[in-house]
């Protein structure tokens, strides 16, 4: 290299190049310094470990130099989680959120402009400051022009656990103190049970614990898993993941206990425990179970005595069980019909639930369904008929598939949370709590977008759905989450502003107006509970590594729009991220201390880097669902008008709800497999999956473990296949009248003729944004579910109706964009 | 890493510049001044002399037509909405991320090419500012780091770094070269790999002929 040599630059005068580059060309070309480095090295930090938690269990983070190498599970963790590599990488993963971004049309032109354009990525880089001060004028600017209800923030969610950082109530903290929103009430896992199952048996009942594993494995003779699959989605837990389900499964197994399961696919759990499995059509439990219980009606077999002493409403219910009120007796023969399994099997079932002590597990999924109400309520009709509900081993549970019910509970005080400042209380479930100026049923809100002012009935009331013009959500994924993307699409255009704030680029971030950077919960500190039911441990969620890029703290991001609407001190209440831990800490010592334990001051727990384990009593291990009910059903009467099981109820009979009649009845779906109004020959079966938290880790490294090229796998039976032409590893086109998707073909006989199973979750990746109806390239299930709700009653979801037929894709495969891998 | 103070890299102070004012352009998009200073005289005398001292005339030509095309702000909106569509952006087709741990094989970003460059930082005894949130792998940083250990004559840290820099840049450069053609960062892309061939080579001279091509 020569640099020396003087050049003649055309048209110029003779000049050094090198005296001209050093001398002023940085001069010319306004380059003044570089602010990238400073002067004096950073030590290296020594590798550490730090201890944590997730949604996925307990588990030290190892860093080195600043950055994590590795999540190491916690030695006391029973069975942790495979998606753990996931959980890590969704730090550090290509979909990482950097930098707060406002969609372009939306800067330039202002709320509302271009909202076909959601989606096709066109974002501007904004400083934190502008984009603080654009969500406080966008917040102000609707609910001056528009009122306080069309700020909606019921967003929904999984986010992360944490009592501080519990994004959706920090939401609602920031807007209950500068005004009022529209909310959201229930959820999407059991939106249909959870309103019935009140009226039915006092409670929710489906996040209550149930008969204890080790109490099945000493007394259950028969365990039925009906739609239930502990091994797959008991991996997570709303707070931190016990794992409880691994060694309760293992208890059951070495007892040898006969395992039954009722299911479209031959689960984990089936297979671990050499389970019988049983594959009705989806959709005909309801159907299934009357033709058993007219069974053990119509031979003697139901215990008269428990539906006399501890049911209301049998003799209600029992003429429309033998068709006395419809002219259709609900017979094994009749069912059978229905739900496509021969009637001697159902008469068996009934007879061996009889004679067995025998244990009805019921899953989730069994109620996302149109008329899912019915299902839950049947379920404890038939387990009331058998008599066995309250003693040991018997009876129903409604929890063993979600996040370990059935590992015993222990005595523990209860962490207190940040609250919402609406004034209410915040114990029990934060996602059920009612504050807002208006609050709509969770899965209403494609429905509400699209008919403000329209009626609905909800649950023996009538709302009237509000206008909302600004959709704000924080830790969750409707683009994932609710059903029929295209009706979603459709009513997302009645938006003039989506905000989105989160650590990942979903899909719902990719078709927000303004995207906020949040922080991981492993970028921040916190504290939670180990086990929603077994409570078993509190353990701190500590950093592990600093904010990474411009992330913050979900804390930070509101505590920052709150004081530019001029209440950031009572948001904060001039409180830190770690005054609100120690403060949530010690108000739970000062109750354990009334339970007789005394926890370790703050600092030792903090410093400690173990989770602090509380005590478990043998009644508890021992632990029998309604025992205390069957006892002395008048001093433990249920939460019910009747204070027993009511089997047909009166309030429900009062609304008059074409779609939910006064006891479990037998309704056809909207669309089922073999339905009189099916158009499509395949059902859907959209489940929870197995490598991910529903859409929470799809952007990372583990969908490497199941993606088929590249696409969300979709299973289907052999004969199914050949019946179609397809191999396995084909690329398909899914497709109804409601939607289009791309999957990955797997052929497997672990899923019964006539279904498909595609898992929910899987991000929305559209051909072409700004076209409803774009074929999806990856292979978001609900494109092609319905978005209709379950009934007047609970208003829930229906994410398991669906019918689709399958077709070997044809033409040039479209890359998937939405993980934004380098080429 | 040596610190051998007998090792000598030849004052280079062009290179040193372009360096500076290449991560610059990597890190952020121009603003309007200076979109501005780079359409007067003396910056569009000194982007063809930047081109010609790399190697890459046309570049530098298309580089100042694309500066003086329509208004200064007009011209920095279209610069600042391929830098944010390119390395700011989310969607594979247009984005091109400007770190070496999306393209050393790893997959994610703060891979290990973050710990390398922590190292050569603190061999340099330098930090990254606490201003700057971008992780020391971002392709500014290391180009700030090549210059700085330049300006240190640190022969054997030159050598280190541009052999660490082109394990990954040819296939970022190609990809941001397809993505962004004679665009300004098209554009960018050449200068850039001639940058590090002409600092390679440099340091072969140095070293004794090491090879000229990691890419």
């Amino acid at each position: 290299m020569n640099t020396t040599k003087n050049l003649t630059m055309t048209g110029g005068p003779l000049l050094s190049k090198r005296a001209f580059l050093k001398g002023t060309a940085a001069a010319a070309l306004g380059l003044s310094g570089l602010p990238l480095l400073a002067r004096g090295a950073i030590a290296q930090a020594a590798p550490r470990k730090i201890l944590s938690g997730c949604h996925w269990g307990v588990f030290y983070g190892k860093v080195a130099d600043g950055r994590v190498t590795e999540f190491i599970p916690w030695e006391g963790d029973p069975s942790p989680s495979p998606q753990l590599p996931g959980v890590m990488d969704s730090i550090y993963s290509e979909s990482r959120i950097r930098y707060p971004m406002v969609r372009r049309a939306w800067l330039e032109q202002g709320p509302g402009a271009d909202p076909d354009g959601r989606g096709s990525g066109d974002f501007v880089r904004v400083s934190w400051d502008k984009a603080i001060e654009l969500v406080a004028g966008e917040i102000t600017r609707v609910r001056a022009q528009y009122g306080q209800q069309a700020v909606f923030a019921g967003s929904y969610g999984w986010k992360s656990p944490g009592k501080l950082h519990n994004c959706q109530t920090l939401l609602r903290r920031m807007l209950n103190l500068t005004g009022s929103y529209t909310n959201s009430s229930g959820d999407y896992s059991t939106g249909a049970a959870q309103v019935i199952l009140p009226y039915v048996s006092g409670s929710i009942e489906v996040y209550e614990q149930c008969t204890t594993w080790k109490n099945l494995a000493e007394h259950c003779e028969l365990m039925v898993f009906w739609g239930c699959n502990p091994l797959n989605s008991s991996q997570i837990s709303w707070q931190v993941a016990d794992h409880g389900a691994w060694p309760g499964i293992a208890m059951m197994k070495a007892a040898k206990t006969k395992v039954l399961c009722i299911d479209p696919v031959r689960t984990e759990t089936c297979k671990e425990l050499n389970g019988e499995w049983l594959a009705p059509r989806p959709q005909t439990d309801v159907a299934m179970m009357l033709g058993i219980a007219h069974t053990l009606y119509t031979e003697k077999l139901h215990n008269q005595d428990f539906l006399d002493r501890y049911t209301n409403g049998f003799d209600k219910f029992l003429p429309y069980l033998l068709g006395k009120t419809d002219g259709t007796p609900k017979s094994a023969d009749w069912a059978a019909g229905i739900c496509g399994l021969p009637a001697e099997t159902l008469r068996d079932l009934a007879r061996r639930f009889a004679a067995k002590r025998t244990m009805l597990a019921l899953g989730y999924s069994t109620q996302r369904q149109h008329h899912g109400e019915q299902i839950h309520w049947m379920l404890i009709t038939l387990a009331a008929m058998l008599g066995q509900i309250g003693l040991p081993g018997g009876g129903y549970g409604l929890s063993y598939h979600y996040a370990s019910g059935g590992a015993p509970t222990h005595t523990t005080p209860i962490l207190k949370a940040i609250d919402d400042a609406s004034g209410q209380a915040s114990d029990g479930a934060a996602w059920l709590s009612q504050s807002g100026a208006v609050s709509i049923p969770v899965s209403r809100l494609v429905e509400t977008l699209l008919n403000p002012g329209k009626t609905m009935q909800f649950n023996g009331h009538e709302i009237t759905l509000p206008l909302i013009k600004l959709a704000y959500w924080a830790g969750g994924n409707p683009f994932s989450h609710q059903q029929d993307r295209n009706e979603m699409l459709r009513a997302w255009r009645r938006l003039d502003t989506f905000i989105v704030q989160d650590a990942q680029w979903t899909a719902s971030a990719r078709h927000a107006d303004i995207v906020l950077p949040a922080t991981t919960s492993y970028e921040r500190n916190d504290i939670e509970q180990v086990g929603d039911y077994a409570l078993s441990h509190i353990v701190p969620m500590k950093k592990i590594v600093d904010p990474v890029f411009e992330a913050r703290s979900d804390f930070d991001i509101f505590a920052a729009i709150a004081d530019k609407l001029g209440k950031g001190y009572a948001f904060t209440q001039g409180l830190s991220e770690m005054d609100w831990i120690r403060g949530i800490y010690e108000s739970a010592k000062i109750e354990s201390r009334a339970k007789g334990m005394e926890m370790p001051v703050f600092d030792v727990f903090w410093e400690s880097n173990k989770p602090l384990e509380f005590p478990l009593g043998k009644e508890q291990a021992d632990f029998v669902r309604h025992a205390d009910f069957r006892a002395d059903p008048l001093l433990n009467a249920l939460g019910t008008a009747s204070g027993k099981f009511e089997l047909y109820s009166a309030a429900i009979e009062k609304y008059g709800y074409d779609d939910c009649p006064p006891h479990a009845t037998w309704m056809e779906p909207v669309e089922r497999l073999g339905g009189p109004t099916a158009r499509y020959p395949l059902h859907l079966a959209a489940n929870h999956p197995q490598m991910r938290l529903h859409s929470q880790l799809c952007g990372t490294v583990n969908r490497q473990s199941y993606a088929i090229a590249g696409r969300e796998p979709c299973w289907m039976h052999p004969e199914d296949a050949r019946a179609r032409g397809l191999s396995d590893g084909d690329v398909v086109r899914v497709f109804n009248d409601r939607g289009q998707i791309l999957a990955g073909l797997k052929i497997t006989d672990d899923i019964c003729r006539g279904v498909i199973r595609i898992n929910e979750g899987g991000w929305f990746d559209p051909a072409n944004a700004r076209e409803i109806g774009s074929l999806c390239r990856y292979g978001d299930v609900n494109n092609l579910t319905t978005g209709l709700s379950t009934s007047k009653l609970a208003q829930g979801n229906c994410g398991h109706t669906g019918v689709a037929e399958v077709e070997r894709f044809k033409g040039s495969l479209p890359p998937v964009v939405v993980f934004s891998q380098p080429a | 890493m040596s610190r051998d103070p007998m090792d000598v890299v030849p004052e280079d102070q062009d290179l040193v510049f372009v360096a500076e004012w290449l991560a610059q352009q990597f890190l952020s998009p121009p603003d309007v001044q200076h979109v501005e200073a780079a359409r007067s005289m003396p910056g569009q005398i000194a982007l063809r002399r930047i081109g010609d001292r790399l190697g890459q005339p046309a570049a530098a030509d298309a580089l100042c037509q694309l500066l003086a095309a329509g208004s200064a702000a007009d011209v920095t909106l279209a610069v600042e909405r391929r830098h944010t569509a390119l390395f700011e952006g989310i969607f594979r087709q247009r984005s091109v991320p400007p770190y070496a741990s999306l393209w050393d094989g790893t997959g994610r970003l703060c891979g290990p090419a973050v710990d390398c460059m922590r190292a050569v930082l603190r061999d340099l005894d330098m930090h990254v500012q606490a201003d700057c949130v971008e992780p020391p792998d971002h392709l500014a940083i290391q180009l700030a780091a090549l210059a700085e250990a330049m300006r240190q004559r640190r022969t054997a840290a030159v050598t280190d770094l541009t052999d660490q820099m082109r394990v990954w840049t040819g296939r970022f450069a190609a990809a941001l070269i397809r993505a962004d053609g004679v665009g300004y960062y098209g554009n960018l892309a050449r200068f850039l790999l001639s940058l590090l061939d002409r600092i390679a080579d440099g340091s072969a001279t140095v070293d004794g002929g090491r090879a000229a091509a990691a890419i």
